[in-house]
């Protein structure tokens, strides 16, 4: 299946929360509402982590069964993205997986629905480009030390705000900025050779400090 | 995107594992975090309960005040989430634990000296006072553990040593009233070093007793 997403909604997602809150209370009705608001957004993240699609599957089958056992302890208000990100990661960590994996988007079926759709309307030169370039992103990604990677998936990839991605890894919020600047001038660097934060014009990918990593997912 | 079959799985799933609900949960734990509590302060009154020996009233009440107010603080700094729901990172709970830690000490080392009491105590080296911190923690840290068994998966280490460290500082605030002694190697062998033994406790335990088991993921899949 080819990968794909955009970037997600930032955490404090009012359905998400307002399922689990009814669900920590025993409305077991909520259960389904809030699988389908927080379900996409696990299976993103794990899928950045593991090619296997039972072992993606099982980890995602995992969290929300591991959120369903600590539904008690939901605290109202508070952000059931954020802790389903924490529990799929620790999942994906007790199976090795803490990076990001190799993207593989030259490898992707071409008979699957979406990528021959996109195929018939699509300039398949210019498919092909973007493919390459994704793969170059995604094999500079993984290059970054993981805290880095971490910092930048949350704040640019899933929309979290800095101070809840520092929450999120229980790092300071000084070490969160930092490690998103560094990991983004890393990410410059290895693309176009450019140390520096100089602007660059936005139909490159040099602005990554900046935005979103739109397709990596 | 989500599979319908991952779905129903998860659902099936789901269906078939207990879990408690909040008030179900709330519950549990404001009856263990009780017993916990009365066990250990029936171990500290059997152990002698408040002391005054030859220290003055004022004296008694005013280190108990100042162990009180930072214990306490030190308590809401370990045991309070984030805006997300998260607990805060290690060195939040590290801080929180040596800050209030030290703070107490100084508060009763330093009365001690102004009632000029905090004189070398040789024959009282801290081991009875140990005894006493850890006993009483001890039962305070198996209450929390129990009470929150099994409904912490994302940092159960971290919760086990939040614990251990707020039932040291529980303990030794109960051994405040206990102790006569203000000599502060007495102080950190008998009331600093419970708290340090509890925390890793805590952390040791929580990690297996909090958490959802860690190898669960490896051994489901093929």
């Amino acid at each position: 299946m080819p990968l794909h997403v955009g970037r997600g909604q930032p955490p404090g997602d009012t359905a998400a929360n307002e399922a689990m809150t009814r669900y920590a209370d025993g409305d077991a009705s909520a259960f389904p509402v809030l699988y389908d608001q927080v379900a996409p957004r696990i299976i993103g993240l794990v899928r950045r982590r593991i090619r296997d699609p039972s072992r993606i599957d099982d980890v995602v089958q995992q969290t929300f069964e591991r959120i369903h056992r600590a539904r008690g302890t939901f605290i109202r208000g508070s952000d059931v993205l954020s802790w389903a990100f924490k529990i799929a990661r620790n999942l994906c960590l007790d199976l090795g997986a803490q990076g990001w994996r190799e993207h593989v988007a030259e490898n992707d079926d071409e008979t699957a629905p979406l990528a021959q759709a996109v195929a018939e309307i699509v300039d398949p030169e210019r498919t092909a480009i973007a493919r390459e370039r994704v793969g170059q992103l995604v094999h500079a990604f993984r290059r970054l030390p993981v805290h880095q990677q971490l910092a930048l998936e949350l704040v640019r990839v899933e929309g979290f705000t800095m101070a809840d991605a520092a929450e999120n890894l229980g790092v300071t919020l000084a070490s969160i900025k930092m490690s998103v600047f560094r990991g983004a001038a890393a990410l410059r660097a290895t693309l176009f050779g450019d140390p520096g934060p100089r602007p660059r014009p936005r139909d490159t990918l040099s602005h990554l400090d900046k935005e979103p990593l739109h397709g990596v997912t | 995107m989500a599979s319908p079959d991952l779905k129903s799985r998860v659902l099936a799933s789901v269906a078939a594992i207990p879990a408690p609900t909040r008030g179900e949960l709330l519950r549990r734990q404001a009856w263990l975090i009780a017993a916990g509590i009365a066990g250990a302060l029936s171990v500290f009154w059997m152990a002698g309960g408040v002391r005054v020996t030859a220290r003055p009233p004022s004296l008694v009440a005013w280190t108990g005040l100042g162990t009180a107010c930072f214990t306490g603080a030190g308590m809401w700094f370990l045991f309070r989430r984030g805006r997300t729901g998260l607990r805060r990172g290690w060195a939040s709970v590290l801080v929180a634990t040596i800050v209030s830690t030290v703070a107490f000490v100084l508060w009763r080392h330093g009365l001690g000296d102004l009632y000029q009491l905090a004189g070398p105590w040789p024959d009282r080296t801290g081991y009875r006072c140990f005894a006493v911190s850890v006993a009483t923690g001890g039962i305070l840290l198996g209450a929390a553990l129990l009470a929150w068994r099994r409904v912490d998966p994302v940092t159960p280490r971290l919760t086990g040593a939040a614990f251990g460290a707020g039932a040291g500082l529980a303990s030794a605030l109960l051994v405040d009233l206990w102790c006569p002694v203000f000599y502060v190697p007495h102080l950190l062998l008998g009331h600093v070093l419970p708290i340090a033994v509890l925390a890793t406790a805590g952390a040791a335990i929580g990690a297996g007793a909090l958490g959802a088991g860690r190898r669960a993921a490896r051994a489901r899949t093929p």
